[in-house]
């Protein structure tokens, strides 16, 4: 039996399958991948549970399966959250230097630290991740770590990820209805990121653009810090309900439509074609694949477009030289790389988990990016336990507290 | 208007006209003398046929258009006489100067006396429009030998007949509907206007106004015809390849046309042609059309915006229809944009049925379809005048098809937009929307931006 410190374990509660990766962290904290359970999720829309009773059904089916795989008990899970509701923004502290002799000590950049996460968000907002991004020292920008510098006025940038609490708190919920304990909640998109981008690819400046079922996360990254995250509840059920609007069939005959034939780009090769298709009563039905391709071409380019313009609007567009690394089960759409490409104006390319060890099989999916990034921010918490209770005990002391059944 | 104002053998009279036989030399020079005059409107000539045709020609010649390049073709001489049109050609061999008594056959035979004198003002136009009002006997029976005369002429024919009132009676419905039987037969486009839809269900519109308004439409339309013939393409189809597309697929075709000035005039024009008496029936009819074409006509100001909007609009409107647009400038429009909008019908649209009932005839064989609509079987209502419950029923159905007729905007709005609501969130239905500036992102990208899917 594993010690359970060693075993981390990510659960993302996804629109279209709820997916627990079991990690192992070795001595040297390298990671190692030694399970995965996944089903199909039938109680979420839009990231979100709508359905908790279907929801902890699912989720039990992950965890049995991934416990099975791994050999271990599951005990404590990473929960990937996200939603229409996450916003992200940048906030800056400012913390004067008091000490005489001007030296920065550990304490002022956790006084720096601490002001610049005093934000103002709605009551009802509970902060996911508060990133810290680079120090300026009387406005010598780009200092990692300013401990032991002199200085008279220490300013930090944090990037705040924040929700609302009790749409946070559902998923939650339903995980300790089924006697987990959830160590800290990780913004999907932040954990894909933390899956796919290498720390060169980090300083270049990169995006991640996880295509999921029912959202899409994205998470811009520039000389090695987090930029900008945002997320658009807009996904691949979009693109299977456009189709079973617009071409007229039921949604589960549309998704499979999209699988089959689906691509991101309209080519000349489909101008006219059309799909006899059969239904269970026997009834015949034609559907011209031009069509279908136009309403998926349409919707696709939409949600890069809105991505695009956040991008824009958040003027990050010029620190890019990484390019776009796509995952989720959208980056399995045939040429959503060029559609990409061509609405982003950057290289773009299926992103390839990094930098792990373990099941070959879960590492090539792009849909086990979140999964695998949570066990990664799990490995990374985890370390940083052992040598000081942080931020995130305490956060999973809060949730705990709140939720802790008889 | 001296020596222009009469034809043949009546040149240089003050007195009325005096019909002139089928080869009258005459014709002939002052043909040349007119074409080589200078046009606003090179290449398009306009056929008045019958008393209606004549005083529809009067109404565009009133708005500027040149009478050079109209003729007018009418059995009644005083009409004919006092036309503004230069060329005059009376129908009556026998020279009496009388109508034909509501008898397309003598129309016809009527016609067939001046036909050389037809083929001469057809020949070297490129396109001939003819305007005549159906049912009677001038314009039923004689425009489509006209029709048929341009056509050999090398022209490109559009034919814009005005159907009668149903109060007119079921007779003169029929004859009408034969006529255009006929006029599709030989025209390349056949754009009716259906006088029937500019009938206010209100007491208080006079007979006066009535015609005032139908007059208005169609000489709108026809001035938005003649002027897309002689405007120049910069977009899209030019105006005589939307008219053969039309005539391809067209069973049965509707137009509306509007014009507007000013600021806003994209917004105005468009308003106007999507509560154009002929698509009364609004966003249905469009959306049922096998095609929609959108003819943009301004001046040197048209923007790219404009058409956009526009074309947008409509495209909107008309759902999944296959959509084609042209667009192009004609000095003369200076900061007026004028809007036409085609709809083709392989069968007739469905909400047309009940109301027109003749108009089955059009669509299949006549001669097939004339015992159904035999005499007091199909159509006793508008043939009795007096029995209120049979009329009231019609009426009812109607008002039924046609309700709200006042307020034309509203409502089809909302009939357009309502369903596409429900259906298109499918399963998204219990979800929080996806709302992003105003716009709900769960409805389908295509719907919202107006894509038209084939």
């Amino acid at each position: 039996m594993f010690d359970s410190s060693t075993i981390v374990v990510g659960l993302e509660v996804g629109t279209s399958k709820v997916c627990a990766v079991v990690g192992e962290v070795g001595p040297e904290g390298a990671l190692n991948i030694v399970g995965l359970g996944q089903a199909r999720s039938r109680g979420v829309r839009k990231g979100e549970i709508v359905d908790a009773g279907l929801a902890e059904e699912d989720i039990r089916r992950a965890i049995v399966e991934a416990e099975q795989m791994a050999d271990v008990e599951i005990r404590s899970v990473f929960l990937g959250v996200t939603g229409g509701h996450l916003r992200g923004f940048n906030n800056r502290g400012v913390h004067p230097v008091v000490s005489a002799d001007r030296e920065i000590t550990e304490d002022d950049v956790k006084d720096v630290v601490k002001n610049a996460k005093a934000i103002n968000i709605p009551a009802q907002n509970h902060v996911v991740h508060a990133i810290r991004q680079h120090f300026c020292i009387d406005g010598q920008d780009g200092i990692t770590d300013p401990v032991g510098m002199l200085g008279s006025k220490i300013e930090v940038e944090v990037h705040v990820v924040h929700g609302i609490v009790n749409r946070l708190q559902n998923p939650i919920r339903v995980i300790k209805g089924l006697q987990l304990d959830v160590d800290d909640i990780v913004f999907g998109g932040l954990a894909s990121s933390l899956a796919l981008l290498s720390n060169e690819q980090k300083e270049l400046g990169s995006v991640v653009i996880d295509i999921g079922g029912g959202t899409t996360e994205y998470v811009v990254y520039a000389n090695g810090i987090i930029k900008h995250t945002g997320v658009l509840a807009l996904g691949g059920d979009h693109v299977s309900n456009d189709l079973a609007y617009g071409l007229k069939v039921p949604l589960s005959r549309a998704e499979q439509l999209k699988i089959e034939h689906g691509s991101a780009l309209m080519d000349d090769s489909v101008k006219g074609q059309t799909l006899t298709l059969t239904s269970e009563t026997g009834a015949m039905k034609i559907i011209n694949l031009e069509n279908l391709r136009r309403i998926m071409h349409l919707r696709l380019e939409e949600i890069l477009q809105l991505i695009a313009q956040d991008l824009e609007q958040a003027n990050v567009m010029d620190y890019l030289r990484g390019g776009v690394f796509l995952c989720g089960g959208g980056a399995r759409i045939p040429q959503i790389a060029n559609l990409a490409e061509q609405v982003l104006g950057l290289p773009v390319s299926v992103g390839k988990t990094q930098s792990m060890s373990g099941i070959k099989s879960a590492l090539d999916q792009p849909e086990f990016a979140t999964g695998i990034g949570l066990v990664k921010f799990g490995s990374f918490q985890q370390r940083k336990r052992t040598s000081k209770s942080g931020l995130s005990a305490g956060l999973k002391s809060t949730f705990g507290q709140i939720f802790r059944r008889s | 208007m001296s020596t222009e104002e009469f034809t043949g053998a009546a040149v240089g009279q003050d007195k009325p006209v005096e019909p002139v036989g089928a080869s009258s030399p005459a014709a002939m020079p002052q043909e040349q003398a007119l074409s080589s005059a200078p046009e606003a409107f090179p290449g398009v000539f306009v056929v008045g046929v019958g008393n209606a045709g004549v005083n529809l020609v009067d109404a565009l010649i009133r708005q500027d258009f040149p009478a050079s390049s109209c003729a007018v073709v009418n059995g009644d001489a005083p009409a004919l006489g006092g036309s503004l049109a230069a060329h005059k050609i009376a129908m009556d061999k026998q020279g009496r100067g009388m109508g034909f008594g509501g008898d397309p056959e003598r129309g016809r035979v009527g016609a067939e006396s001046c036909q050389a004198q037809i083929a001469e003002c057809c020949k070297e136009r490129r396109s001939v429009v003819i305007v005549c009002g159906m049912g009677g006997g001038a314009g039923t029976g004689g425009a489509p030998l006209v029709a048929r005369l341009a056509k050999a002429a090398g022209a490109l024919v559009v034919c814009l007949p005005v159907m009668p009132f149903e109060c007119e009676g079921a007779l003169r419905g029929r004859i009408a509907e034969s006529g255009l039987v006929d006029l599709r037969k030989e025209a390349d486009l056949v754009l009716p206007f259906r006088n029937d839809r500019v009938v206010s269900s209100e007491a208080a519109v006079s007979v006066l106004d009535t015609f005032k308004s139908a007059n208005e439409f169609i000489v709108c339309l026809l001035k938005c015809v003649v002027r897309a013939f002689t405007a120049g393409n910069v977009m899209g189809l030019p105006f005589s390849d939307i008219c053969t597309l039309m005539h391809d697929r067209a069973d049965l075709c509707l137009a509306a046309a509007a014009e507007s000035a000013g600021a806003e005039r994209a917004e105005t024009v468009v308003a106007r042609i999507l509560c154009h008496p002929v698509f009364e029936h609004g966003s249905a009819t469009l959306a049922e059309a096998e095609t929609v074409a959108v003819n943009v006509v301004g001046g040197t100001t048209l923007g790219i915006a404009e058409i956009n909007k526009i074309v947008d609009r409509v495209a909107q409107e008309s759902a999944s229809t296959p959509l084609v647009m042209g667009a192009a400038i004609h000095p003369e429009m200076g900061d007026r944009i004028a809007v036409m909008v085609l709809v083709d019908f392989r069968k007739g649209p469905q909400t047309e049925a009940p109301r027109m009932v003749s108009e089955q005839q059009a669509r299949g064989s006549r001669m097939a379809e004339m015992p159904d609509m035999g005499p007091g079987s199909s159509r006793p209502p508008s043939r009795l005048v007096p029995p209120p419950p049979d009329l009231s029923q019609e009426r009812l159905r109607q008002i039924h098809s046609q309700a709200g007729r006042g307020r034309k905007g509203a409502p089809r709005m909302r009939q357009v937009q309502l369903p596409l609501d429900i259906i298109s969130r499918g399963r998204f239905d219990k979800s929080e929307p996806t709302i992003l500036k105003g716009e709900d992102l769960d409805i389908p990208t295509y719907v919202r931006r107006g894509i038209s899917l084939n």
